[in-house]
């Protein structure tokens, strides 16, 4: 089987594995489990989870610093949630080529409720630090945890998807108007 | 065509105005960017398709591109109801252009972005001016995203700078088509595209039996977490994988990069350096900024001058950054650096690296050597007698034993060369560090060739696993790709010319284990 059999694309700034999961539209965020985590699940929050055995109803994903010299890569797996009621996230920091101390620091969309959090905003990690978060989603739809790095002077966004529901209802900006060759164009007034 | 005829119409009114848009600066503090909402100013948009429309049916009557400061005339009928569309479409920024940029909503079908003015009716042929402005929609303290495109307006801005950088040393350059991807919704999380889960910003060439059939660049916008339309370096840095896409040669196999002494693979290095030197060389500044965080007032920077400071050599990003820096603003000028990018380095079938770009300067640049050898050797980089980096002495720190000699010539045919790489330099899995990958130079006769690569299990370390994969390049880059995933051999036959070619050939399984090992390989040509 050809490992590389997709359309060439040649992708920059991101790895070549991103680049074809980017071209095959797969989505690494954590749509239709709606399982709903315990108070027993809750109470692991802060606690090293390395060993620990995800259920299979977790839904796993992966993103990773890509613009500075970091090197950290964050994996993820939530237990999705319906809306007003909790979700488990666990996250572990893994990196990769050293550098300065770093640190994590994380703000939910609008939509989402980190209740109960990092134990520090921001909060130091070493590879291979664990944390399980807890959070509340209050509307359907894609929201993202943000994630803030900083290593020395150093800085980089991430994002951890958390989708309610089946709809992503993204931002949408003005109004798309057909032209009448066929064109989409997204009309904003001027100023 | 007169406007009257043009417009089918006995009577016609000239509509003129400018088109701007709110642009936001960069400022950096210390080391630490933040876009500068309080020093907002208004820029011309320059080179902007522009369209009077039609108000009842959406369609054009007439169309023009904003001059250099932003003004256009269009000629419009009396008496109907009609409005001025400013498209965030670049047209020719010069005379041998004929394809444009135009800046999409990837979470939106790809819908064209563009600011519409108020609809007006004239009631005379007298004049009218209107002028547009496409809004920050900043208010103070956020986004307001419905009114949020200006943007895609400074996206094209930096772009049009960047173009006329080109134009300024090769007036007759003709750019091809561009789509730039950009919307409040893309994110720095992998995923699907149309959710905007863009992953990083970054270039994209897509091929279909050797031709390109598209060029886009992604660009994060999501507020509060990542915008990246009023990070110059960034558009710029992207353009630059563009630049290269269409007039150059780029073997780069991208991945990962960055990270303490992170070694990487000669392509890589190349690439990457020169998308960082060239952006500072376009825009004039050599502080690239990248902002992010909450209202945009975190991320880094970093002075694409002062090169790498840790074990220079040719592979790192930052040493690449700031030869290209140097040469651009030196006494060799970007005209030399723009002419070797276009012609020189794609003169053999030697992988575009340092040595193979270095190499191509002192070839035109007879009589400049010793301005060349100031300049690559603070990096630690040894101006080469061939494109093959022959005469370099700096195999990294701690050394790779393995990349000594960069090539690795290959003998008659039918013969087999013991070729060793090694995973050392890469801790995360990339694949694309420096020794993960190894270059043999060929001298072919015509013929149908069949390459073969087997793991050697007596010098490999013991007991791993091997899926070797191989690229072979002539001068136009690499043309025959075998990557499949059968264990410990690989195989592939071409027909080819008479002359030099180089096979690149790697394992696998460097971006599926961490472990540390040594695989070695018998290649074959017969």
């Amino acid at each position: 089987m050809m490992k590389n059999s997709l359309p060439k694309i040649f992708c920059f700034r991101l790895s070549l594995r991103l680049c074809f999961a980017l071209v095959l539209g797969i989505a690494s965020s954590g749509a239709g489990a709606h399982d709903t985590a315990t108070a027993g699940q809750a109470n692991q929050q802060h606690k090293a989870s390395k060993t620990k055995a995800l259920p299979a109803n977790y839904l796993k994903g992966m993103a990773k610093t890509s613009k500075t010299d970091m090197g950290v890569q964050l994996n993820y797996a939530f237990s999705s949630a319906t809306v007003d009621q909790f979700g488990l996230l666990q996250l572990t920091i893994t990196r990769h080529g050293g550098g300065a101390d770093a640190s994590i620091s994380i703000q939910p969309d609008a939509g989402l409720l980190l209740t109960e959090g990092l134990p520090s905003s921001p909060a130091p990690f070493n590879p291979g630090t664990s944390y399980t978060l807890k959070i509340k989603p209050t509307t359907d739809g894609l929201r993202y945890l943000n994630v803030f790095l900083k290593s020395g002077a150093m800085g980089e966004a991430l994002a951890i998807p958390v989708q309610l529901g089946k709809d992503a209802n993204l931002q949408k900006s003005g109004t798309v108007k057909i032209t009448p060759e066929g064109q989409r164009v997204i009309s904003i007034p001027a100023q | 065509m007169s406007i009257a005829s043009e417009l089918g119409t006995a009577t016609a009114v000239m509509v003129s105005g400018k088109v701007t848009f709110d642009y936001v600066p960069v400022v950096i503090t210390g080391s630490t960017p933040k876009l500068d909402y309080a020093n907002s100013v208004r820029l011309p948009a320059r080179s902007i398709a522009v369209a009077l429309i039609d108000s009842a049916t959406g369609a054009e009557l007439a169309t023009t591109k904003t001059t250099a400061t932003g003004d256009y005339s269009l000629a419009g009928p009396v008496g109907k109801s009609v409005f001025v569309r400013a498209y965030a479409k670049l047209l020719p920024v010069n005379t041998s252009t004929t394809e444009v940029v135009s800046v999409l909503d990837n979470t939106n079908n790809d819908a064209q972005w563009a600011i519409d003015g108020a609809a007006f009716s004239a009631v005379d042929a007298s004049a009218l001016t209107k002028n547009l402005n496409a809004s920050s929609g900043w208010n103070g303290t956020a986004y307001i995203e419905n009114q949020r495109v200006a943007g895609t307006f400074a996206i094209l801005d930096t772009l049009h700078t960047s173009m006329q950088k080109i134009v300024a040393v090769d007036s007759s350059v003709s750019f091809k088509k561009l789509s730039v991807h950009w919307s409040p919704n893309n994110v720095g999380a992998p995923g699907s595209l149309s959710l905007g889960q863009i992953g990083s910003s970054f270039f994209s060439a897509t091929t279909s039996d050797g031709l390109v059939t598209s060029r886009d660049i992604y660009l994060r916008g999501k507020a509060d977490n990542d915008t990246d339309e009023y990070d110059q370096h960034v558009v710029a840095h992207e353009f630059g994988h563009y630049l290269e896409s269409v007039f150059s040669r780029d073997d780069s196999i991208g991945g990962r990069h960055g990270g303490s002494n992170d070694r990487l693979d000669m392509r890589v290095a190349f690439s990457e350096g020169w998308g960082n030197g060239w952006s500072g060389y376009a825009l004039g500044n050599k502080f690239y900024a990248d902002t992010s965080g909450a209202s945009q007032a975190n991320g880094f920077s970093f002075d694409i001058s002062a090169g790498e400071r840790t074990n220079p050599g040719w592979f790192k990003e930052f040493s690449v950054q700031k030869i290209i820096w140097d040469l651009s603003t030196g006494s060799i000028g970007f005209g030399q650096v723009w002419t070797v990018m276009k012609t020189g380095i794609a003169a053999s079938p030697a992988l575009t690296s340092a040595h193979s770009f270095a190499n191509a300067l002192r070839l035109n640049l007879p009589s400049s050597r010793t301005a060349l050898d100031t300049v690559f050797n603070n990096q630690n980089i040894t101006v080469p007698s061939d494109a093959y980096g022959t005469g370099e002495t700096n195999f990294g720190s701690p050394t790779i034993a393995e990349i000594n000699p960069i090539y690795v010539p290959y003998g008659v045919l039918g013969s087999t060369s013991n070729v060793c790489i090694t995973n050392a330099a890469d801790t995360g899995g990339a694949g694309n560090k420096l020794g993960e990958h190894r270059y043999l130079k060929l001298t072919l006769p015509a013929g149908t060739r069949t390459f073969t690569v087997t793991r050697d299990s007596v010098s490999s370390t013991a007991g791993i696993a091997t899926d070797p994969d191989f690229r072979l390049y002539n001068a136009a880059g690499a043309f025959l790709f075998r990557e499949t995933s059968t264990a410990n051999t690989e195989s592939a036959s071409a027909t080819l010319a008479a002359g030099d070619y180089v096979l690149a050939l790697t394992d696998y399984t460097f971006r599926t284990s961490t472990r540390l090992r040594r695989p070695c390989f018998n290649v074959t040509v017969n």
